[in-house]
């Protein structure tokens, strides 16, 4: 990042290499479309590369990066909490601008209900189970790029699964998930 | 290690969250709990069951980023107003000033006189263009206008 920041272009595209994919996929689980997810990952490099020449490095690129990225999903999703009463999901189901046609191809109910169910979180929590069981952050990163303490963290985790444990109850059924799980 | 701690550990526990020595205690707990291993077990279906949504393979590239910035760029390079800031600033200065100068002022006292309905319509404005217009709408609606008289504002 040191070398992108004086302007070294190519040092700037290999950072890009790096984490363009994780960004999409964590602006993917939390918005659950994949173009939204692009858009909001290609505004966080842009943001990133406009302001590189200030980047002191007190935290590594990668935390730079998600909480740019974090920042952003949160921010959208506060700008869309005021337009939508309703919870996005429904809308996505529905036919929204934010409806993604590959939703209708997904065969698999589990996974479908998997990723309402995480959809559906508080976002927050969201945050927190996207960092730590997607990207598999530790505790301590998720806490960082969120922003919050790693004690917090822990309970926006407890409070998410068992929210997610609630909402796939059917799932976690023993007889099920003895048959599906493997 | 008791039943409450574990069931508190058990996430982090999973997530790999927890030291050598707690989590050797924790299974430990586990082998002999019956239900505390049920809950483990619930949590450890739960942590695979979120893992069974895939992500995406992102479709844009790096030019594509190149290209928002470029047009970003030409976006901040354009001007709100085709002016240098120097003089920009200097119109919204001059305006504060002009602004704050009206403003301060106090109106000025004004003696009004008329001999006529006529130049009283004149003077009040009732007539753009021909004083006899409004001396007439002035004598039509039969407003009680003296004939002459004086004002002092």
């Amino acid at each position: 990042m040191f070398l992108a920041a004086k302007g070294d272009e190519d040092a700037f595209a290999t950072l890009f290499h790096r984490y363009y994919s994780r960004a999409v996929n964590i602006a993917y689980r939390f918005w659950g479309v994949q173009e939204a997810a692009e858009d909001i990952a290609m505004e966080a490099f842009s943001k990133i590369y406009e302001n590189r020449a200030s980047f002191r490095g007190t935290s590594k690129f990668s935390t730079y990066l998600y909480r740019t990225l974090v920042n952003l999903c949160l921010n959208v999703a506060k700008r869309k909490s005021i337009v939508h009463e309703e919870p996005l999901v429904e809308e996505m189901t529905q036919g929204s601008e934010f409806f993604d046609p590959s939703v209708r191809a997904e065969q698999d109910d589990v996974s479908r209900q998997v990723r309402l169910a995480v959809l559906n979180l508080p976002p927050n929590q969201k945050l927190a189970i996207i960092l730590t069981q997607y990207e598999q952050m530790s505790y301590r990163e998720a806490a960082e790029v969120m922003k919050v303490s790693t004690k917090a963290l822990e309970s926006l985790l407890h409070r998410a699964k068992l929210n997610l444990r609630r909402a796939l109850a059917d799932f976690l059924d023993e007889d099920y998930g003895s048959s599906q799980m493997r | 290690m008791k039943c409450a701690r574990v069931r508190r550990m058990i996430w982090s526990y999973l997530d790999g969250e927890v030291g050598k020595r707690d989590a050797s205690e924790l299974e430990t707990h586990l082998s002999s709990c019956e239900a505390c291993r049920s809950e483990y077990k619930d949590a450890k279906r739960l942590v695979q069951l979120i893992g069974r949504w895939d992500g995406v393979t992102p479709k844009l590239s790096y030019e594509a980023l190149q290209e928002r910035i470029r047009e970003r760029e030409k976006r901040r390079e354009l001007p709100l107003f085709p002016l240098p800031r120097w003089a920009a600033a200097a119109l919204l200065l001059l305006g504060m000033v002009l602004g704050l100068n009206m403003g301060l002022q106090e109106p000025k006292a004004a003696n009004v006189s008329w001999d006529s309905p006529r130049q009283l319509a004149s003077l009040i404005g009732l007539s753009q263009h021909d004083d006899l217009v409004g001396a007439a709408l002035i004598e039509g609606l039969n407003i009680a206008v003296p004939e002459s008289g004086r004002v002092s504002q």
